[in-house]
């Protein structure tokens, strides 16, 4: 009697591909090294769908470092669009693009969620010469390519200020120094005036001497709430860092529906949602209607400014 | 006070283990050339999120000491370098114990392991803040003026011509330059291949270079009648003079560790490159460099601990990793919701105090494992190589794989290797290879920053004073050896 059941709804089952999906376990590229703040999200996530049991089969994180991250985007467009290949990257899927180094973005995957953003200040060292950025701003625009950004060319780090720069119609100096850490360390010895770095950051480092000046989100963070936003004193940029997760090019919609609502389901956990936070990255999903457009406003920015970006100094 | 507390904390039961854990552990992935301790730590932090946190991040410090100690047995015993660090060590370390003293060679680079930790812990436990107020004076010009000068002091470095030794350090610098470049961000040298578009890796050079090229050539004299190395009547330890005649040079090695430690960004194999280049430059007898000299070996282990320490010290007291491996650390503990910096010491004292004497434990822990093996450990060096090549072979492979899950990597090693194996054969010798690829990446990208900064100007590399510093020192080992061969020549006619 139970054999016949069983029969039955093996039977029963669809037979297409999509419907079994997954039968193995899913492979989750991340272009950066195991330790990172990336990795620290992915691997969040995949526990929690995995002890939730969002997801009949395992996540397991792949890391791909590598070129600016473009060994593993590299690797995620080339695979198979069978679903058992994912992977998560921030909006260097876009800037790679800009600098020369890929020829493809974020339109050549299926999007299919964000999972989290960070919100991305400049800040300078606690005793710089300049106290709010508006000073700076005046000052950069009567002495054209004497304020120091350390940066790390090519990726955000070096086109958002640059961004800014083009909008304010001023001249900043831009440094290679590095990852966070280096420009932290750029900034707190004097090497530099200002480097563009997350909340957490700022958080984290204020005292370590490290003073927010302007935010590039919507709205002023509450954290900081006397440092303006790009848009109060008149530059039109309003950007976020977002988490993105990316399937290869015709992946089937009915598995990144599946993937979507499991990456949504955990988000939900108020437990994950403060292990994210403390991570500096703030827990909202998103699905590809709110991911698409945020990318797209990046890519938009940037590439017009292309040759300003591949014409670093020296 | 509080210090004596942590060491209560420290030396009950869960902490102790935990920490013993680590170091053994670490000492074990170390002496497995394609392992290393940075590897581990990565693969060890998701397991440590329910751990209580102080227990974790000593956990993951424990490892990092040993495995950096670890490197030297392999270094010592198969020329091979276990880790990055301890790519110095087979300078002098190999020839040491090829002539029959591998016990002498293992203890002496485990008691300047020892030193050098316990050097860079007084510093850390005595001078934490302030150091790490010093080391972000330097800038990109001072970094690069700090490594000019060690490659000045390390040049002679090379056995055979000088032609030669030139020969194999521009290859090195020219392994050093495909791939996607920091500086302006755009791709070099790659052909057209995306593979080539992150270049070569360290740690894949660095095991072709010495570690399968090793292989290679013992695969090929494997039927030579190897020569049993009595271990009977050979010496174990060092004499006490022997440690006599080497304070000054450990001290300065740990002292240059330390300092290369608290520099951000800056790693081991940096320091015990630039530490061996110091005592070579002020020793007696520089020749005997490379030829199993004891303070090559001293230089070299006493440099990587304390680099240890060091990289400690901006970690704690800024939370500003002082080298790579220290990046996983601070990752660890920012999931542990520890954030370190100045306020730590106020919000939480006693773990910055466990943190330090932590530190202190896990080398005197290592010590002991260190010590209480060395007999043993020194009788792998008479086990049949046809034994221990296939083994080596493998790990070299896995750990070049995992480095970033490419076979790429695989094949750079066997490639590397071959290239080793050539240069070999043909009497290059292969410190310049390494040592110009290690640097070639280094010197160039703080040049050019420092170059952006000033609008492309070299004048900063003389008006500020510590660079002007370093400057003097190379240009003055650079011709100090020109003039003493001239006033040489001159007596003679």
């Amino acid at each position: 009697m139970v054999l016949g059941g069983l029969l039955l709804i093996s039977c029963g089952k669809p037979q297409s591909i999509p419907a079994e999906w997954p039968e193995k376990p899913i492979k989750l590229i991340l272009p950066t090294n195991a330790g990172g703040e990336t990795d620290g999200l992915a691997r969040l996530l995949q526990r929690a769908i995995a002890d939730k049991q969002l997801l009949p089969e395992k996540i397991v994180v792949v890391n791909l470092p590598g070129a600016g991250g473009t060994i593993g985007t590299r690797r995620l467009k080339e695979s198979e669009p069978d679903g058992y290949t994912i992977g998560i990257w921030h909006s260097g899927i876009v800037t790679s693009k800009a600098m020369g180094i890929v020829d493809f973005d974020h339109n050549d995957f299926e999007l299919i969620c964000m999972s989290g953003y960070t919100e991305l200040l400049l800040g300078v060292a606690e005793g710089s010469k300049f106290q709010t950025i508006e000073a700076l701003v005046e000052f950069a625009r009567n002495n054209p390519r004497s304020v120091n950004v350390s940066t790390n060319v090519g990726l955000p780090v070096h086109l958002v200020p640059l961004l800014l720069a083009e909008k304010a119609g001023i001249e900043f100096r831009f440094i290679q120094t590095g990852g966070g850490a280096p420009r932290l360390a750029s900034l707190l010895g004097g090497h530099s005036d200002m480097t563009m770095l997350s909340t957490m950051a700022f958080v984290n480092f204020k005292d370590s001497g490290l003073k927010p000046l302007v935010t590039f989100s919507a709205k002023r963070n509450p954290l900081f709430p006397n440092v303006p936003t790009a848009k109060e004193i008149g530059i039109d940029i309003e950007l976020v860092e977002i988490r993105a997760w990316l399937a290869p090019k015709e992946t089937p919609e009915s598995i990144l529906e599946k993937i979507r609502n499991a990456v949504k389901t955990a988000m939900q956990d108020p437990e994950l949602a403060e292990e994210m936070n403390s991570l500096g990255v703030i827990p909202v999903y998103g699905g590809k209607e709110e991911a698409q457009p945020r990318l797209d406003k990046l890519l938009n920015a940037v590439m017009p400014l292309v040759d300003k970006v591949r014409s670093v100094d020296q | 006070m509080e210090l004596l507390q942590a060491f209560q904390y420290l030396l009950s039961p869960t902490p102790l283990m935990w920490l013993t854990v680590g170091v053994a552990s670490g000492i074990f992935v170390g002496a497995i050339p394609g392992l290393g301790g940075g590897m581990l730590m990565a693969l060890t932090v998701p397991l440590t999120f329910s751990m209580d946190s102080t227990h974790a991040v000593l956990l993951l410090m424990g490892m990092h000491v040993g495995s950096v100690t670890g490197g030297l047995i392999s270094a010592t015993l198969f020329k091979m370098p276990g880790t990055p660090s301890a790519m110095m060590t087979t300078f002098d370390g190999y020839p040491m114990a090829q002539s029959g003293k591998p016990g002498l060679a293992l203890s002496l680079g485990i008691g300047a392991s020892f030193l050098g930790g316990l050097v860079s812990a007084g510093f850390l436990i005595i001078l934490a803040p302030p150091l790490a107020k010093l080391a972000l004076k330097f800038g990109p010009w001072e970094y690069f003026a700090m490594v000019l000068m060690a490659l000045v002091l390390i040049s002679s470095i090379s056995q055979g011509t000088m032609l030669k030794g030139l020969l194999s350090a521009m290859l090195g610098i020219t392994a050093a330059l495909p791939g996607l470049n920091a500086s302006d961000g755009q791709l070099r040298l790659t052909f057209g291949f995306d593979s080539m578009t992150d270049g070569f890796n360290l740690l894949p050079v660095l095991l072709g270079i010495f570690v399968m090229s090793q292989l290679i050539k013992d695969t090929v004299e494997l039927n030579k009648t190897a020569s049993i190395i009595s271990l009977k009547n050979t010496q174990l330890f060092p004499k006490l003079s022997t440690w006599k005649k080497q304070s000054l040079n450990l001290m300065r090695s740990s002292i240059v560790g330390t300092w290369i430690g608290i520099l951000p960004g800056i790693g081991a194999s940096i320091s015990s490159m630039v530490s061996y280049g110091m005592a070579k430059a002020f020793s007696k007898t520089p020749e005997k460099f490379g030829t199993g000299h004891k303070e090559g070996v001293v230089a070299s282990e006493a440099a990587n601990n304390a680099n240890a320490g060091g990289a400690l010290i901006p970690l704690i007291t800024l939370g500003i990793p002082g080298a790579p491996v220290d990046a996983i650390l601070l990752g660890a503990m920012i999931m542990h919701r520890i954030q370190p910096g100045p306020l730590l010491f106020q919000t939480n004292g006693d773990l910055v105090w466990a943190l330090m004497g932590g530190y202190l434990v896990a080398n005197i822990l290592m010590f002991l494992v260190m010590l209480f093996s060395t007999r043993l450990v020194a009788r792998i060096i008479n086990i049949n190589r046809a034994y221990m090549i296939p083994i080596i072979f493998v790990f070299c492979l896995i750990g070049a794989f995992a480095l970033s899950n490419r076979i790429f990597d695989v094949w750079l090693v066997i490639v590397f290797g071959i290239v080793g194996f050539v240069l070999d054969k043909a009497k290059f010798p292969l410190g310049p290879f390494v040592i110009g690829y290690v640097l070639t990446g280094f010197l160039e990208e703080n040049l050019r920053s420092g170059l952006q900064a000033s609008d492309g100007s070299y004048f900063p590399l003389l008006t500020r004073p510590l660079s002007l510093i370093f400057v003097l020192v190379a240009v003055f080992f650079l011709v100090f050896p020109f003039y003493t061969e001239w006033r040489r020549n001159r007596k003679k006619d």
